[in-house]
């Protein structure tokens, strides 16, 4: 009788939010709209792990990762260990799963997915797509006078493992049982020129790079399971580099990778048997190419696992792993040399790499995922089918044109739109905690804000009546990954509120920001485009930053006709109009030493905001210039200015006929 | 006459590098591994045949080693730091990197 195979349960599944068969037994904690879950427990290599991924809200993700053991009755248990993402809103710490199946040799059907203790206890059904982990691509392509290598015929060698299966081994079989649906480009094949590596004939960095610019069918400016493999004759390092990971400049890097077949790796050493030889050098070009695509999956080499160098490091605690039998360890370096490495290597990665290649978060895997959320924007976001409100952003300006330099500042609006009075947080803006910020330049890849701080307030909430809204203001040129709107160029702006199990998403927002005009903008924006910049504007103000205040004057002194003269003269005038005490050592002798509000340089300083308050209501917009009207009006009455202060609100009532309602800087009911 | 050639492989991260050879001094600044191939730099000397001495300091760190070989037509030298501690080997051939 005839035996039947098992078919592996193994695999990819996924659950949506309305699958057709499956719906939850409990609710979970949070509304996760979409899930992945990756089982690896047959097959191939099995890891006896589960890994998932859930989108939470809008913004959030959660990568989580368990190892498992066979559970009594059927099924696998375990602890998860690993975290990413939204970790506090994801309390769980066990799993449970099970599979359905028809029959043992039949592909399963789903599988079920208990997560307990950490929160109530809640069970979902994911349903079965793939025996692999990910889909990915390859693009085998070669330079004039070289050739491609795909495989290898791993019975051509005498030296290897009694128990090695005798075959035709290829790249694309060697990362299929990594747990990778591999396909082939179709693009493969191409023959590069070797022009493309100068007069030299060997390939720098540069020109692996522009050749993969050129000539790789897959590529795009954006993360993608792809890689480009090239194959050369020798790298302008020679001999001695047998292959690279090429690609570690720009946004997206570990896409392209290259094997020079006239390497060292095409030079048996004196000992080699004539009959052998060929067989030596395929193997040596076969295990090349498979390490140097293993770096595009950010494997690092076997000893450098625990390395961490330029703040980067490894994935979680890894020790080194020198004598590892694995493509990502040099064969001549172990005990013993290539021989001892091919006698007992089995043409695959150890487990710790699997782990890593199949369950670590995407993000630090998938080829060229530098820029999380790039593309993605909020066209999946699951906006309620009756929403009960509206969230909107504006800017006062009569255009959305803004000047070279030119901070941006929006308008939030959360508006009641159902026919009943609604309850929210107070602050539910003014914190930012729930308002994810994704700006694009036309061209590049998509930013998501991250601002300078959160703010954390006490939540008493206020009860919106129908028709009436929550506004508040958000500076959006700078934040913690730096300046997001600063080159000229057309950028789209979208926001999106998580509020409970409704994601809000805004309107898109189109801007354009002009070119320089003149040099003298070009020169001070080398000094203004920097953090301390983005810092002093965002808190309105620093007595510490001094360079960046240094620059903000430069700005007013300067540019006084321009938009941004606006907006750095509110925090220096800030700054220069108060008292402040500042510690300081006099022969090592902590001291205070008080600096006098110097009312003069501050009320001068605000000339760019004084000179035409519609200008300023246009740029700061109207929450702002009503915030900081009051607040500057407050602090030059203090230090005994009040006629100046007189004239800020002079102007203040004057604009008020041609702005917007008049708005406190700050989560307000307005109808 | 023999053939020197050094390379500076793993460990260094953005490092002022001195390496002297018998007496002939070099200085590198700004040496940094090349994680995906495990080498920051190479370079080449020639030195007599016979018994060289190799001192590497990088005085930023602190750290400093000796290393003696036997030179003879083509040698190879590959200069590691592991910790607080300067790792040297040799070859006659050259080593392999990918």
């Amino acid at each position: 009788m005839p035996s039947i195979t098992p078919f592996p349960v193994s695999g990819l599944y996924t659950w949506q939010d309305t699958p057709t068969n499956a719906q939850p037994v409990a609710g979970p904690l949070l509304p996760i709209r979409r899930e992945e879950l990756r089982l690896d427990v047959d097959g191939r290599y099995p890891q006896m792990t589960a890994s998932g991924i859930a989108t939470i809200g809008l913004a959030g993700r959660v990568a989580w990762i368990a190892t498992l053991t066979p559970a009594a009755g059927g099924g696998w248990s375990g602890l998860i260990w690993f975290k990413d993402g939204l970790t506090a809103l994801f309390g769980y710490t066990k799993v449970s799963i099970t599979v359905q199946q028809p029959n043992t040799s039949a592909a399963p059907l789903s599988t079920t997915v208990t997560f307990s203790d950490g929160g109530p206890e809640f069970t979902r059904v994911y349903q079965y797509a793939s025996g692999f982990f990910h889909t990915m691509n390859m693009e085998f392509d070669c330079a004039t006078g070289s050739a491609v290598n795909l495989d290898f015929d791993t019975g051509s060698h005498p030296n290897r493992p009694a128990s090695l299966a005798k075959e035709k081994l290829t790249i694309q079989e060697v990362f299929k049982r990594a747990g990778f649906d591999v396909t082939t480009s179709a693009g493969s094949n191409t023959k590069v020129p070797i022009k493309g590596a100068g007069s030299n004939a060997k390939w720098s960095n540069q020109e692996l790079h522009d050749a993969m610019q050129v000539h790789w069918s897959q590529r795009a400016a954006q993360a993608k399971w792809a890689v480009w493999v090239f194959f050369a004759s020798l790298h302008e390092q020679g001999t001695g580099l047998g292959g690279i990971m090429f690609d570690d400049i720009g946004a997206q890097q570990r896409q392209g990778t290259a094997i020079f077949n006239d390497a060292f790796i095409k030079t048996p050493p004196p000992g080699e048997s004539p009959i052998t030889k060929a067989a030596w050098i395929d193997r040596m070009n076969f295990w090349t190419a498979c390490h140097e695509t293993g770096h595009t999956f950010n494997l690092a080499h076997s000893w450098q696992k625990a390395l961490a160098s330029g703040g980067k490091g490894p994935w979680i605690p890894m020790t080194n792993l020198p004598e590892a039998r694995t493509f990502m360890n040099y064969p001549y370096n172990v005990e013993g040399k290539t021989p001892a490495f091919f006698k007992n290597f089995e043409y695959r990665f150890i487990d710790q790499e699997l782990l890593f290649m199949r369950h670590a978060p995407e993000r630090f895997v998938e080829q060229g995922n530098a820029v999380w959320f790039d593309h993605h924007g909020f066209e999946q976001a699951n906006v309620a089918d009756q929403p009960v409100f509206r969230f909107d952003i504006s800017i006062d300006k009569p255009s959305a044109s803004y000047e070279f330099l030119e901070p941006v500042v929006l308008e939030m609006r959360l508006t009641n739109v159902s026919d009943q009075p609604q309850l929210v947080p107070e602050n539910v803006l003014k914190s930012l905690e729930r308002v994810t910020a994704i700006i694009k330049r036309d061209g590049d890849p998509a930013k998501q804000y991250a601002p300078y701080a959160h703010y954390c307030y006490h939540s008493d909430e206020v009860s919106l009546k129908p028709g009436e809204c929550l506004s508040d203001s958000l500076f959006i040129s700078a934040g913690t990954m730096g300046w997001s709107i600063s080159e000229p160029g057309y950028y789209t702006i979208q926001l999106a509120l998580d509020y409970g199990a409704e994601e809000i998403v805004s309107n898109v927002m189109r801007i354009r920001v002009a070119i320089p005009n003149d040099r003298d903008e070009e020169r001070i924006a080398q000094d203004y485009f920097s953090d301390h910049v983005g810092r002093i504007l965002a808190f309105d103000g620093s007595t510490f930053l001094t360079a960046g205040n240094g620059v903000l004057q430069l700005v007013v002194d300067r540019l006084p006709h321009c938009n941004a003269a606006i907006h750095c003269a509110v925090p220096l005038a800030l700054t220069m109009g108060r008292e402040t005490q500042a510690l300081s050592y006099d022969d090592g002798m902590p001291m205070l030493t008080k600096t006098n509000a110097d009312v003069g340089a501050a009320t001068a300083t605000l000339a760019p905001f004084i000179s035409d308050s519609n200008r300023t209501i246009a740029t700061l917009g109207a929450i702002d210039y009503d915030y900081y009207v009051a607040r500057l009006g407050n602090m030059l009455s203090q230090a005994g200015a009040g006629n100046v202060a007189e004239r800020l609100r002079i102007r203040e009532k004057k604009s008020k006929s041609t702005a917007a309602p008049a708005k406190s800087k700050g989560a307000r009911a307005t109808k | 006459m023999a053939t020197m050639n050094i390379a500076l492989e793993e460990g260094f991260d953005n490092d002022r590098v001195l390496v002297s050879v018998n007496g002939k001094r070099f200085e590198r600044s700004g040496v940094t591994t090349k994680l995906q191939i495990g080498l920051a730099e190479q370079f080449e000397t020639h030195v007599a045949d016979g018994t060289v001495t190799i001192d590497v300091e990088l005085p930023e760190r602190s750290l400093n080693g000796s290393y003696e070989l036997d030179a003879n037509d083509m040698v190879y030298l590959g200069i590691s730091v592991e910790g607080q501690t300067l790792h040297f080997r040799h070859s006659s051939q050259t080593f392999g990197y990918a």
